[in-house]
């Protein structure tokens, strides 16, 4: 613990001089004058960036600053751990549990802050690969490698060193983030957050990882690995190839996110890398990843028969390949889409078989009702099931994401009764309102819509100037279904006609991205709760220790 | 053997899978928002150039109505993005072009992904152990054996994972 | 308010450098009180941090343009 302590305060001491010396919030303004400086008090601010008045960006950033700071706690644990040479199973216990929370706070940020770009910035879509984006991405990413290879380490003893790369990656990818976004080194969207801070970050960096290092290459005797691998086919090496796609796709974002820089030093040239370039690379790992999320919990530790890879591979392999094939007849042509959505069957369904051949043993041993035993199943490994409820999130989230590749849209100048047809969509302007508010004046259209001829309700897309900042923003109107949105943006005013400029998208499946992080976020609080098992064995530990202190005393 | 033959096709059924999306059909003659979203808004607002959250930004409308232009004249997408590169500079592209240092961009990720797997499978190699499991447990532990045991069979009565 | 947030700050880093010390002599010389002290100094160092975070909040909510981050982030009906 006090190694632990020192860890974690020498991290406080940098963000504290950081905030008092170089970025002082307590900065006061004053007016030069004669007789020296006087206080000065505008009578109004600079008023905050209109596109940030909206109601997640008040939770988006707290969460993933929650995530940031809190992977800085399984850092401590590590350093501390080697410090001391105590490399049991004690301190990975601990830093495990210390890891799911801001691993959950951090991807809970991120699809936050995808919500809130979906709802605010207009252009449809909620991840734009920019480059702040990619920083909050790559120590999930990490992390998320880490909170798998620690099995390997708890169960099997191996593993030893990876696990500590990987939670010094996750840490210098944290601080990384943070100074992606206020140094200002890449152009991005979330300039707003800039100022002077780079230097001091860049050196922070360089000492964290000098001393992690070193700290690592000091004790790597101590780390050895107590196993060796029984088979290729087991779950050790699932992690394995679980490890290397999270990390290739770690390398492949932040390649690409520091690739204008490294660019502007070699050739002189800034160039830009931007969605087209993520989407090309990222989507293929991404889809590897997917796949593994399905296959990987279908291994058995240490050595699986061909018989019992036969048997779970069976249901889940069948049932993608009829939707796969279901999705082909009803006209689904794009590959990658496809290819996603294949992968999503088959990932549920092995996972959903999960549930059932527990709950079929627990029947039939203990005479429970089905949801009775899925409950006890549950309950009493926890971390297991838990993590089968996260991967269904993924499996949720990946479905959303295959709905993009359908997204249709389209633009027109409307007033009063003019129509605009999106696929089997017609919205109508019904009426086109201005208002004035002490903070923005602001311009409103009505739209009806309707689909097949069916009314399904109006959308009221409005656009502010906000009068502080000078600063125009769009308020999307969003008509969300678990099949599509329907996503209507005022751009602006036809200098011509004076009609409303009106977009409107159609985004299926989008909704599955929020409840995918939902489950997602459920099925990590499931994993945290203590399995009954867990709580057995703490008892049996502390009644142990109870008796080695009765017998000191004695 | 079988269940190590199993395994390896299925990888090499997702990865060809993933491949074959590459090979796409005929590109679709060229409109402004298919380019739009090849390319950067250069007002300063850092998005692709559909995505661009000014309203009535001018960069944003020139540049709109230089691709339509460049359609109207029959120019491909590529000769138009050419004609962006000229205009605005290689920056106005909204992923680095695959040529000269640049192919370094593309290369690497794919690279890097190709020394993770030889690694893994190195690391495969080098860990499996030849011929039968041995029964013996990890060793090295300075444990009562007698908790020890006990322990394993709590964990193995408990469904939960034996460390051997 | 100003000087609060900056005497927070300034007495935060202050508990951070002295826990980062006693944290380790702690450590190394085995010693329990030393620890307890390191411990304590972290919790204080969470302190005064909150004690900053707090002096700014007022000062936002009061819309007190005098200090220049709330003036270049806040209007009054923000």
């Amino acid at each position: 613990m006090p190694y632990v302590v020192a860890i974690l305060m020498a991290t406080g001491a940098f963000f504290a001089s950081i905030t008092f010396f170089v970025a002082n919030p307590f900065g006061e303004l004053f007016m030069a004058s004669t007789a020296g400086p006087r206080p000065f008090q505008p009578a109004d601010g600079n008023g905050l960036n209109p596109l940030l008045q909206y109601h997640s960006m008040v939770i988006h950033p707290p969460m993933l600053y929650l995530g940031y700071v809190g992977f800085a706690v399984p850092f401590a644990f590590a350093m501390a751990a080697l410090i001391t040479r105590q490399l049991g199973d004690n301190w990975i216990r601990t830093t495990r549990r210390w890891t799911m929370v801001p691993w959950m706070f951090l991807g809970t940020g991120i699809l936050l802050g995808g919500r809130w770009a979906y709802s605010v910035l207009g252009w449809g879509g909620y991840w734009g690969w920019d480059p702040v984006e990619n920083a909050s991405l790559l120590p999930w990413l990490a992390g998320t490698a880490f909170l798998h290879s620690v099995m390997i380490q708890e169960k099997r003893g191996m593993l030893k060193v990876w696990n500590v790369v990987l939670i010094i990656t996750t840490f210098f990818l944290c601080i990384f983030g943070t100074f992606l976004t206020r140094s200002g080194i890449v152009s991005s969207v979330h300039a707003f957050a800039q100022s002077n801070i780079g230097p001091f970050f860049a050196v922070f960096l360089g000492i964290v990882l000098l001393f992690s290092v070193s700290l690592l290459f000091l004790r790597v005797e101590f780390l050895k690995s107590e196993n060796k691998l029984d088979s290729v086919v087991s779950r050790e090496s699932g992690f394995l190839f679980n490890n290397w796609i999270l990390l290739a796709a770690v390398f492949a974002v932040l390649w690409g996110t520091i690739f204008p820089i490294i660019s502007k030093a070699v050739q002189g040239v800034t160039v830009t890398v931007g969605a087209p370039f993520f989407n090309k690379v990222a989507v293929p790992i991404g889809l590897l990843l997917l796949f593994l999320t399905g296959a990987g919990p279908l291994l058995a530790w240490r050595k699986t028969s061909f018989q019992s890879l036969r048997r779970n591979f069976t249901l889940p392999l069948a049932a993608a390949v009829v939707v796969g094939v279901a999705l082909f007849l009803s006209g689904v042509r794009h590959f990658y889409a496809w290819m996603s959505l294949f992968l999503c069957a088959f990932v549920a369904v092995s996972i959903l078989q999960e549930f059932f051949k527990g709950a079929r043993t627990r029947q039939k041993t203990g005479g429970e009702n089905f949801l009775r035993a899925i409950y006890n199943l549950t309950m009493r490994n926890t971390r297991r099931y838990g993590g089968y409820v996260v991967h269904l999130g993924i499996v949720l989230l990946f479905v959303g994401f295959a709905g993009q590749a359908f997204q249709a849209k389209t633009k027109g100048l409307m007033q009063d009764g003019d129509e605009l047809r999106v696929k089997n969509y017609v919205l109508r302007g019904i009426s086109v309102v201005s208002g004035d508010t002490p903070n923005y004046t602001f311009q409103k259209i009505r739209l009806a819509v309707s689909k097949d001829g069916q009314p399904l309700g109006t959308l009221e897309p409005d656009r502010r100037f906000y009068k502080a900042s000078q600063q125009p923003t769009s308020h999307v109107a969003i008509r969300s279904s678990l099949a599509e949105d329907v996503y209507a943006v005022l751009a602006g005013q036809d200098p011509d006609t004076g009609k409303a400029i009106v977009e409107v998208f159609v985004n299926p499946l989008v909704a599955w991205v929020w409840i995918g992080g939902f489950v997602t976020f459920l099925g990590t609080l499931l994993a945290m709760v203590p399995s009954r098992v867990e709580r057995q064995m703490a008892e049996m530990r502390q009644a142990q220790e109870a008796g080695v202190g009765v017998s000191d005393a004695l | 053997m079988r269940s190590r033959l199993a395994l390896v096709s299925l990888f090499a059924f997702a990865t060809l899978a993933l491949g074959a999306g590459r090979a796409r059909a005929v590109d679709p003659p060229p409109t402004v928002d298919r380019i739009g979203e090849r390319v950067m808004c250069l007002c300063g607002c850092v998005a692709i150039l559909n995505h661009c959250p000014h309203q009535n930004c001018s960069m944003h409308e020139e540049m709109r109505a230089t691709i339509q232009k460049a359609i109207a004249e029959g120019k491909d997408e590529n000769a138009i993005l050419q004609l962006l590169v000229q205009q605005y500079g290689v920056k106005v592209l909204a992923a680095p072009p695959a040529q000269g240092f640049d192919l370094a961009a593309w290369l690497l990720p794919g690279l890097g992904l190709a020394v993770g797997l030889a690694l893994v499978v190195m690391i495969v190699r080098r860990w499996r152990k030849p011929g039968e499991i041995p029964a013996t447990a990890a060793g090295g532990h300075d444990v009562d054996p007698k908790l020890l045991a006990a322990v394993e069979e709590e964990m193995k009565t408990s469904g939960m994972g034996i460390r051997k | 308010m100003n000087e609060v947030g900056s005497v927070g700050l300034i007495a935060a880093l202050a508990f951070a450098a002295y826990g980062v010390v006693a944290g380790a002599m702690g450590g190394k010389l085995r010693s329990l009180r030393m620890v307890r002290s390191a411990e304590r100094a972290a919790a204080a160092f969470f302190v005064m941090i909150t004690l900053a975070i707090v002096a700014l909040e007022i000062q936002i909510l009061r819309d007190n343009f005098h200090n220049a981050y709330v003036a270049a982030h806040l209007c009054p009906t923000s």
